[in-house]
């Protein structure tokens, strides 16, 4: 090839990237681009680098190969038996929600995303409060006198998985579900009429027809179950250790950052598959689409039908309602006496537990009082909110009317949704702990990981919701002399306007619940409400006890009041 | 044989079903003809064992099986937009049924190739289902019923979905499968061409009911209320009051009009219903006739078939169907003498 050949296809290759700076196209990029390479990339090049040393050197330190395997091990083990569970119990609610109507249904399916949403110290907390030594059901046992000791239900394998259940369900519940209202009902009645029973018919026909959605559910869920952090941490207690909490253990307690790094790796490594693998069903599953718009649904008839759907939306109701419920009764109500207290408990309800929020301890694990950490966390999730705005919505802008570079910079602006909270906390850790980028004593570090979490959220939601615009509406105000920019502000906006609510109020909503990475980089005089919550489980005594349910319920109401914004902005 | 007795089912507070009761006799093709929404597939459903009725039998052979599940009545049932299963190819979907009766595959293989044969369909037994035609769908569809022998075979608006001309060269190909295995099949459709063609015995369903059951003859010769005479759209149906029992005369607004004489004597002078069949009849362009006729003005001529149909305004403005084998300028004036008249009672 002659020099000039070589200097020509140099040009055609580098051609959409300078038509691109000509319409600003670049300019949009380089905040969100800039911000994702040092705050992501950066700190995951670290851990790299820092896991490559540990595994070419076996510089484990205390941490053997063998730990590896174990931990490694359980993971998969609990991530697989918490699928498994989370299928079985979605998979009969998907075929209620899909094939029956019944009083407050569109409540109830409003209700699906408050589990994906809620803070995981919350749910622990719920769980605790119901499940917990003092929990409902123990006292109920005990006050029943079928049990003598608290059964232990909690820090067991049985409350991980309960947990995990209670998280996803709702995953299956609407993937599977969905598929199974466009499923024509005729299929597996034209088995029936060729002598199939109603097993054979759903085995034979329905189950095959659903399989690309409940694959594709399966594995998100199995995602989400192996990378799980706080409910392990919480509920599972100190015997259970998954890849994610022995990270944050060999970093923060073991002080093993080549351990922890190696394990980030591996993390890494498999939720990097296991995003490939869950977002292949996700485009097969849409792919099957059996019917659009075939709605089927009817009231249940005979007396066993109806009895079949109350029980399923009893399980269903009780297993999403009860750890609501749950720590709100337990903050209201005095059960176990404060740490050092002798005298005999007087129970009843009580606001007790919410007073002493405002009151500054000496033993308190805190500077200040506890009501501060809620300060602290509306104020780093209304930073959060602002950051990812910013960054998402010039990116969704790119992305929803995406070119050919546009396409090759998503992936690396999503991989985070594939990262571990834990692992996104080690990374900036190891990098922002010393110059040139000493950031960790600085209050935006929290708000900027937090950011980088609810990032791929924001660009999910917004994007459709830019793409779905008309391009006639905006060539429409271009003919009538609006510049690109005024079009945006007098078409796109007003239109996109309720997508950016819901974002921002969902970049908010995990703001405020962050808990994998908040506890890794969090400074010890600035925590937030989560950090507190766990910080007020892990201490004895009824009167913390009380203190973690009463700010989880707190924390639980703000979390409520963003979904509402988000259900509310999504319906009209 | 079939039989439903005294079937009731509601829906959501809404009747689908009012009493109805039906027989099918070995080797006949009854059709279960009406407008949508008339309870003809609903009905289809609980003879299947889909659906259970809120009252009535269901008998088979003279055992009541109201309450025996679909996959054991052994009877065939076509859908609606035939169901074919898409994740099964054309042999797999023919398959089902035998399978479901764990016959050995080397029969399946053989009753499947028959099977598919039987429509004309042989050698499609790799395709997908999704690639098919609609015809083609519609064929596998019967074969797969009919594959497994069923007792009875029913089928839903088997030719629904198709178009004038598929449909045409389909019915025959149904009424010559149904014939040729010599089972007891329901027919369920909304058009009475179809019925007609298949049916040995008709039975109208209207808003829960059944109007009338007869051979198709019976029904055209004489419906047995104005409704059925409009939905099978026999022709002109006239208001009309008896004026003479022998030979029965009915004065209308249009004239008096002869009328098949099976009347009893005391509905003299009673009030009800003409219907004037726009074949048959003559045509005067003298319009020198002046009783039995119609005096009018041609609006409309229009091909249908083999000859023309008429659209005639008398003076008074009211407008009648005829047709005529030749045709007729539009604006012409003529006199036209119908065929003897059906006497509808009220």
């Amino acid at each position: 090839m002659e020099r000039d050949d070589v200097a020509v296809a140099g040009m055609e290759i580098l051609r959409p990237l300078r038509n691109s700076f000509r319409d600003g196209r670049t300019l949009l990029w380089i905040l969100p681009a800039a911000f994702v390479a040092v705050f992501f990339y950066i700190p995951l090049a670290a851990i790299l680098r820092m896991g490559a040393d540990a595994a070419l050197r076996a510089g484990l330190g205390a941490f053997s190969a063998h730990s590896i395997l174990n931990v490694v091990g359980f993971t998969f083990f609990q991530a697989i038996l918490s699928t498994l569970l989370t299928v079985a119990v979605g998979l009969p609610g998907a075929y209620v929600f899909a094939r029956y109507k019944f009083p407050f249904k569109r409540l109830l399916r409003a209700l699906w995303i408050v589990p994906f949403i809620l803070p995981t110290v919350v749910v622990a907390a719920g769980f605790e409060s119901l499940l917990g030594p003092n929990g409902w059901v123990n006292l109920a046992l005990r006050g029943a006198g079928l049990a003598a000791q608290p059964f232990p239900f909690l820090h067991s394998l049985g409350a991980i998985l309960l947990a995990h259940v209670f998280y996803n369900t709702s995953i299956v519940l609407r993937l599977v579900g969905s598929a199974w209202e466009r499923l024509d009902p005729n299929l597996p009645d034209a088995a029936r009429m060729l002598g199939a029973n109603p097993w054979r018919a759903f085995r034979r026909v329905t189950l095959p027809l659903l399989m690309p959605s409940l694959l594709a559910a399966a594995a998100l869920v199995f995602l989400f179950d192996f990378t799980s952090f706080g409910v392990i941490l919480i509920l599972g207690g100190p015997a259970f250790s998954t890849l994610e909490v022995e990270i944050y253990i060999q970093a923060l307690q073991a002080f093993n950052l080549p351990a922890a790094s190696l394990l980030s790796l591996l993390q890494i490594g498999t939720t990097l598959i296991l995003v490939v693998i869950s977002s292949r069903l996700s485009e097969r599953a849409e792919a099957a689409t059996l019917r659009v718009g075939f709605r089927t649904a009817r009231k249940p008839r005979s007396a066993a039908e109806r009895f079949s759907v109350a029980v399923v939306l009893s399980v269903l109701a009780a297993l999403f309602f009860l750890p609501l419920i749950s720590p709100i009764a337990s903050s209201l109500v005095r059960t176990e006496p404060a740490r050092g207290e002798r005298t005999a408990v007087q129970a009843g309800f009580t606001l007790a537990y919410y007073q002493e929020l405002f009151v500054n301890r000496k033993q308190s694990a805190f500077f200040a009082t506890p009501i501060e950490t809620a300060r602290n966390s509306l104020l780093v999730a209304t930073a959060t909110m602002l950051i990812a705005l910013a960054l998402g919505i010039p990116a969704s802008i790119l992305l929803s009317r995406p070119r050919r570079l546009d396409r090759l910079v998503e992936p690396f602006l999503l991989l985070p949704l594939g990262t571990s909270a834990v692992t996104l906390g080690l990374g900036m850790l190891l990098v922002f702990s010393r110059p040139p980028l000493a950031l960790i004593r600085s209050p935006l570090l929290l708000p900027i990981a937090h950011s980088l979490v609810a990032l791929p959220f924001v660009v999910r939601g917004l994007k459709p919701a830019l793409a779905g615009i008309p391009a006639r509406l905006r060539q429409a105000a271009a003919t009538l002399g609006a510049s690109p920019l005024r079009v945006w502000r007098e078409v796109d906006f007003p239109i996109a306007a309720r997508a950016v609510l819901s974002a921002a109020a969902f970049a908010f909503a995990i703001s405020l619940g962050e808990f994998g990475a908040t506890t890794i980089i969090v400074r010890p005089e600035f925590p937030t409400m989560p950090v507190a919550i766990y910080s007020f489980l892990s201490q004895p005594g009824g009167l913390n006890y009380g203190q973690a349910m009463a700010m989880a319920t707190l924390l639980m109401l703000l979390c409520v009041a963003a979904v509402t914004v988000i259900e509310r902005t999504r319906e009209s | 044989m079939l039989e439903l007795r005294d079937i009731w089912k509601s829906y959501e507070g809404k009747p689908l079903l009012e009493g109805v009761s039906l027989r099918v006799e070995g080797g006949e093709t009854v059709c279960l003809l009406g407008p949508s929404g008339s309870g003809k597939s609903t009905l289809l459903r609980i003879a299947a064992g889909l659906e259970a009725p809120d009252r009535g039998q269901v008998l088979w052979n003279g055992r009541e099986i109201t309450r025996t599940p679909a996959h054991r009545r052994g009877f065939g049932l076509m859908f609606q937009d035939y169901a074919l299963f898409p994740h099964l190819n054309v042999a797999e979907n023919v398959a089902f049924g035998l399978r479901m009766q764990s016959l050995p595959e080397r029969e399946v293989h053989a009753a499947v190739r028959d099977a598919l044969a039987r429509v004309n369909l042989g050698g499609y037994e790799r395709r997908r289902v999704a690639e098919l035609s609609g015809g083609e769908q519609q064929r596998v569809a019967l074969a797969r019923a009919l594959a497994p022998r069923p007792s009875l075979i029913m089928l839903d608006e088997p030719l629904g979905a198709l178009d004038r001309a598929l449909r045409e060269e389909l019915i025959g190909e149904i009424r010559r499968v149904l014939h040729s295995m010599q089972i007891p099949s329901v027919y369920v459709t909304h058009d009475q061409e179809e019925a007609f063609a298949v049916a040995t015995r008709v039975a109208v369903l209207h808003a829960g009911r059944i109007l009338q059951t007869g051979s198709p003859e019976d029904l055209i010769a004489r419906p047995g209320s104005i409704w059925i005479a409009r939905f099978l759209g026999l022709g002109n149906i006239l208001p009309g009051r008896v004026r003479r029992i022998h030979p029965l005369r009915i004065a209308t607004s249009l004239g008096e009009f002869p009328a098949d004489d099976t009347v009893s004597p005391s509905v003299k002078e009673s009030e009800g219903w003409i219907l004037l069949r726009p074949g048959g009849g003559a045509f005067d362009r003298q319009r020198k006739v002046t009783t039995n006729g119609i005096r009018g003005v041609v609006r409309e001529c229009v091909r249908r078939g083999d000859g023309y149909r008429i659209l005639l305004e008398s003076a008074a403005r009211q407008e009648v169907v005829c047709s005529s084998p030749e045709p007729f300028r539009e604006g012409e004036e003529l006199v036209w003498i119908p065929a003897k008249g059906v006497w509808i009672g009220m």
